[in-house]
């Protein structure tokens, strides 16, 4: 209660009510007529300024007068407007490319001092053209992988996509396309997202500090959006790979008014095994498709529509007896309404579903494994830029769950498992306000009040400690089995010292109730989610952080160090041999134990310049603890990375040729080993001591990739990228297993490491048109 | 399942990755283990079928040199069930033996001291199950075919009547020309949540050629021997690469490995003939 009455306190506070008028509009892109988030609006000669929304919107309201209004964009010529302001003024702007990239330096120096005027802390957002330039695995750009190179952020192992924040788990990142959730972002095996970056405009990533307007995740969120589609002309862009070709086509419908964009790709590894010796590897196949689909439509100044799609499968099949087929889907329409100039209205209805089947033909009968979750939401944002000093944001968002955690099906006769499947609403009610108390502290606070509901259809348990069921309850449809509501105060105050530096803390608590039962952390598509009920409570976690914030040389450098700690409450763990699979009673088998993570974020950014980058660096610590497991003891998670270090360089050599490289160092994973053996019966048995008691070797890696423009016209441009992934062939353990050293003797063992990749070159050719 | 996890990630990866089929291996020459106390492991069965009881007591030993398990000698080893209680003498060093007429359908007690430190532990034998039936037929399962053309290979199906009303808890071993299939993947396990009191076939993924003598011991245990070794096939499967393994669920009180188990089984045999 203490939160609610600081907050309305705070708030009433802040509404003063001068004569005032606004400039707003929408910033946009010359060329392509997209709007262009996070650009920057500055009144030269004051202290006010703003920034475009996730939209592209902006709006400021000033006293009457005139003004000098600049706009600017990393990579974009600034504009300079003078306006007389005697009246509410839109202005929209488009802002065109710097013609010379090389001197992208240009960039007004008060306007890209956000990283130290802004309150948000614990973010990183990322263009596309940042992403292109980094090598990666078979060169292909990826937007997680290159999330992963930021501090604070851990892959989840060699090539793979996944990634864990601050501690997390996988399952604790929220991960959004156009406002979708998407349940599982990776393709094939983890080595590939599901994001073509083609279709992707703009990332950014909270680690931890989310504003009131997202919710239901502990960890982060990632908000990708997709591109818009060209207003102005068609375009294709596309590339040619080694292991996979992708394609996009994007223009208007109607000139800047409607557009659409196109995107797809394709893998085709498998291809290869035509050439393979092996029989069985002949008949497997291998590959992944998805599919982008965006298009919009302007009726007026006011209202704008927005309808986008993913479409996305994983097929893997081993000859006749074993396969799995798995994806995504999501679907979001969109329409962005202005009441005011002051007010801002984004409605959302969102589909997301993500299944996956694993088939095998056992001999007798073909055997089909259906789990899967899928997600109805709406979702209504208000943006009131109430005056100079206050920006308030309210709205809801109510998600209908529907999760089949399992569902057998054969073609034997009667034959037949499934396990029922649940389902929930979960609600979200926020506001939060963004204030300026005076040229020093800026304050952002607000509260989600959450609540997750399941509801009928259904049967609970009760079950003993034998997980004996001791009693059920049946509901009907559309009742309510079991509510859990909740506050959740998010804080976050930036105090600036001087123009280049500042100080910042924040608070976050959050909660989840969605929840990945996973067989193994390798990225098999055998995971399933499901809800809390009764059994299982929610998962909270409530997050301090403190921050110091510098911009050197006109903001050309960004530095800043982040502190952070984390109190995780009602983590989940299975009891020892708990089969997850096609098991209706598993919630019996869940442990519930508690977590902490806490640690350092060092990072130095270069943003403008021939060459540009980054170094990050972090320290961290990572434990659990449950009754259940380890003696009760606190126990270092598998991620639990010590040190973390990335640097990221891209230098242009000249026009044409552009050489970019990183290195990544990290502790090894925490990991489990037996420390000794022993006799049952006839086997050997590993004895074990500790949970994650071991350490991998340490992970150090280079890459290196080089971008020559073959030509570049009017009409027609195309480039060939050459990268070479683990360019000092390091031999990096992807897992560790004991063999005897000698087949006669067996008495004594040795241990072995599996590296995946050597030094890996990979060649694409890209194009746009 | 299980069993094809980790074949099938190896599977996936190189098929991913068909131009770099050779993944490398390197042995890692100062790779360490931590040296841990040895620990107290008792392996005890008692069985209807065989009227055995056998207790062996030994210690654990380093990981790096498997097979040197020290043994563990003046115990006091006594079985309990209804109203009586046998002592189980020390055979050879570490090794516990009795002959009796083992009923089925009764609760053992175990009692193990060892340095004046008592082990306890209960374990319920079964009613046996029997099987109604062994058979055998020629597999069709391709791969097989293709990697030895020309040849046949058999599979073998047994039968068994699940009992109506209760949670049944089995193990099946399979023996072929009186050699037992013993890694983890061949302790097969099963319950009958998804099939209780029917008539069940059961044809495992073993191959037998012409004049092999196929033999199936169908194990009765009870739930706390399911447990453990459910837990006891990860514990040996589990690399520790892709999971977390830990030590099989014990029925033991006091801090010692191993488990107690008392058991009814029925066993068929079958010769393959063309």
């Amino acid at each position: 209660m203490k939160h609610i009455l600081l907050f309305i306190l705070l708030f009433t506070a802040s509404i003063s009510y001068a004569q005032k008028y606004t400039i707003s509009g929408y910033v946009k892109d010359a060329s392509t007529g997209e709007v262009l988030i996070g650009a920057s609006i500055f009144i030269v000669g004051t202290n006010n300024g703003t920034f475009t929304n996730y939209y592209g919107f902006y709006s400021i309201s000033l006293e009457k007068g005139n003004y000098q209004v600049e706009y600017s964009y990393l990579g974009y010529t600034t504009t300079t407007n003078f306006v007389n302001l005697t009246a509410n003024k839109t202005q929209n702007i488009e802002l065109s490319e710097s013609v010379e990239k090389l001197q992208t330096v240009v960039v007004s120096a008060e306007a890209r001092d956000k990283n130290v005027s802004s309150t948000e802390m614990g973010t990183q957002a990322l263009q596309m053209a940042e992403i292109k330039n980094i090598p990666v695995l078979f060169g292909e750009n990826d937007v997680l992988k290159t999330i992963q190179l930021m501090p604070g952020v851990k892959s989840a192992g060699e090539g793979n996509s996944g990634f864990f924040v601050r501690g997390g788990g996988a399952d604790q990142n929220l991960v959004l396309l156009d406002e979708a959730p998407v349940y599982n972002a990776s393709h094939m095996l983890g080595f590939f997202s599901v994001f073509n970056g083609d279709a992707i405009r703009d990332v950014k990533l909270y680690k931890g500090n989310m504003p009131a307007e997202y919710g239901g995740r502990l960890s982060s969120v990632l908000d990708i959006k997709m591109k818009e589609g060209n207003m102005k002309s068609y375009h294709a862009t596309g590339g040619i790979g080694l292991i996979s070709s992708r394609l996009a086509i994007e223009g208007p419908i109607i000139k800047d008014t409607s557009s659409f964009i196109i995107a797809a790709r394709r893998t085709y590894a498998d291809m290869f095994l035509v050439f393979a010796k092996d029989t069985n590897l002949k008949k497997t196949k291998l590959f992944f498709y998805d599919l982008n689909l965006k298009t919009n439509y302007t009726f007026n100044e006011n209202n704008r529509l927005f309808v986008s799609g993913y479409f996305g499968r994983d097929i893997f099949k081993f000859q006749e007896m074993f396969g799995t087929d798995w994806g995504n889907a999501t679907g979001t329409v969109r329409w962005v309404h202005l009441f005011s100039p002051k007010i801002f209205l984004n409605s959302t209805f969102v589909y997301s579903s993500f299944d996956n089947v694993i088939s095998v033909n056992s001999g007798v009968a073909n055997i089909d494994l259906k789990m899967g979750i899928n997600d109805i939401s709406i979702k209504e944002d208000f943006q009131w830029y109430a005056n100079t000093k206050n920006t308030v944001k309210f709205g809801f968002e109510s998600i209908y769950h529907t999760f089949n955690p399992g569902e057998l099906t054969t073609d034997m006769e009667g034959v037949e498992i499934s396990i029922d499947r649940k389902y929930a609403l979960e609600t979200g009610l926020y506001i939060s306000n963004e204030q300026s108390l005076n040229d020093f502290i800026k304050l952002k606070y607000g509260i989600r009040f959450s609540t997750f509901n399941i509801m009928g259809p259904g049967t609970t348990y009760t079950y003993n400690d034998d997980h004996e069921i001791t009693d059920s309850a049946e509901y009907k449809g559309k009742t309510f089995i079991k509510s859990y509501p909740a506050l959740e105060p998010r804080f976050a105050g930036t105090f600036r010292i001087n123009a280049s530096s500042s100080i910042k803390a924040a608070y976050t608590r959050n909660n989840q109730y969605v929840h990945l039962i996973q067989s193994s952390t390798v990225s098999l598509p055998m995971d399933y989610w499901i809800p809390s009920t009764e059994l299982t409570p929610p998962q909270i976690c409530s997050q301090y952080s403190l921050g110091y914030f510098r911009n050197f040389k006109e903001n050309i450098y960004e530095s800043s160090i982040e502190l952070y700690y984390k109190d995780l409450d009602s983590q989940i763990d299975y009891e020892n041999g708990t089969n997850v699979f096609l098991n209706p009673n598993v919630e019996s088998y869940l442990v519930f134990g508690e977590g902490r993570s806490y640690g350092a974020e060092f990072l130095i950014k270069k943003s403008a310049g021939t060459l540009t980058g980054w170094i990050g660096y972090t320290l961290s610590k990572t434990e659990k603890k449950f009754k259940e497991l380890n003696n009760a003891n606190w126990f270092p998670t598998r991620y639990d990375r010590t040190h973390d270090v990335s640097v990221v360089a891209m230098y242009d050599v000249n026009k044409r040729l552009q050489i970019s490289a990183t290195w990544v160092f990290s502790t090894g994973d925490a990991i489990t080993f037996p420390s000794g053996s022993y006799e049952i019966e006839e086997f050997t048995v590993n004895y074990y001591t500790e949970r994650n008691g071991y350490r991998m070797p340490n992970y150090h890696r280079a890459d290196l990739g080089v971008t020559y423009k073959v030509n570049k016209s009017e009409r027609y441009s195309s480039n060939l990228n050459l990268s070479i992934y683990n360019v000092y062939n390091r031999k990096n353990p992807y897992m560790i297993y004991f063999e005897p050293k000698d087949e006669k003797n067996p008495k004594e063992l040795q241990a072995v490491k599996v590296t995946l990749f050597p030094a890996l070159p990979s060649i694409t050719w890209n194009f746009s048109f | 399942m299980k069993h094809s996890k980790i074949y099938t990630i190896s599977i996936l990866i190189l098929a991913l990755l068909p131009f770099l089929l050779t993944n490398c291996e390197e042995v890692m020459k100062d790779f360490e283990l931590k040296k841990t106390q040895a620990q107290i492991v008792i392996d005890a069965q008692c069985s209807s079928f065989t009227n055995t009881a056998i207790v062996k007591i030994t210690k654990t030993g380093d990981y790096m040199n498997p097979g040197e398990y020290p043994k563990v000698s003046d115990a006091i080893v006594t079985l309990s069930f209804n109203d009586t209680t046998i002592v189980l003498p020390e055979e050879f060093p570490g090794e516990y033996y009795k002959y009796h007429n083992f009923p089925e359908n009764t609760l053992y007690t175990i009692s193990v001291t060892i340095d004046s430190k008592v082990y306890t532990a209960q374990s319920f034998m079964p009613k046996k199950v029997e099987l109604t039936n062994l058979s055998y037929r020629v597999s069709e399962y391709s791969s097989y075919m293709q990697t030895y053309p020309g040849e046949l290979f058999y599979v073998s199906k047994m039968e068994f009547l699940d009992p109506q009303n209760e949670t049944n808890y089995y193990r099946i071993k399979i023996t072929k020309n009186d050699t037992l299939f013993k890694s983890a993947n061949d302790i097969l396990l099963t319950d009958d949540i998804y099939f209780n009191s029917d008539t069940i076939e059961y044809e495992p993924f073993y191959f037998f050629k012409t004049n092999d003598r196929v033999t199936f011991e169908f194990m009765s245990i009870d739930k706390a021997n399911y447990l453990y070794y459910t837990t006891l096939v990860q514990a040996m499967t589990s690399t520790g690469n892709f999971s977390v393994p830990d030590n099989p669920t014990s029925n033991f009180t006091g801090k010692v490995l191993g488990r107690f188990i008392a058991y009814s089984s029925d066993t068929l045999s079958i010769r393959i003939s063309e």
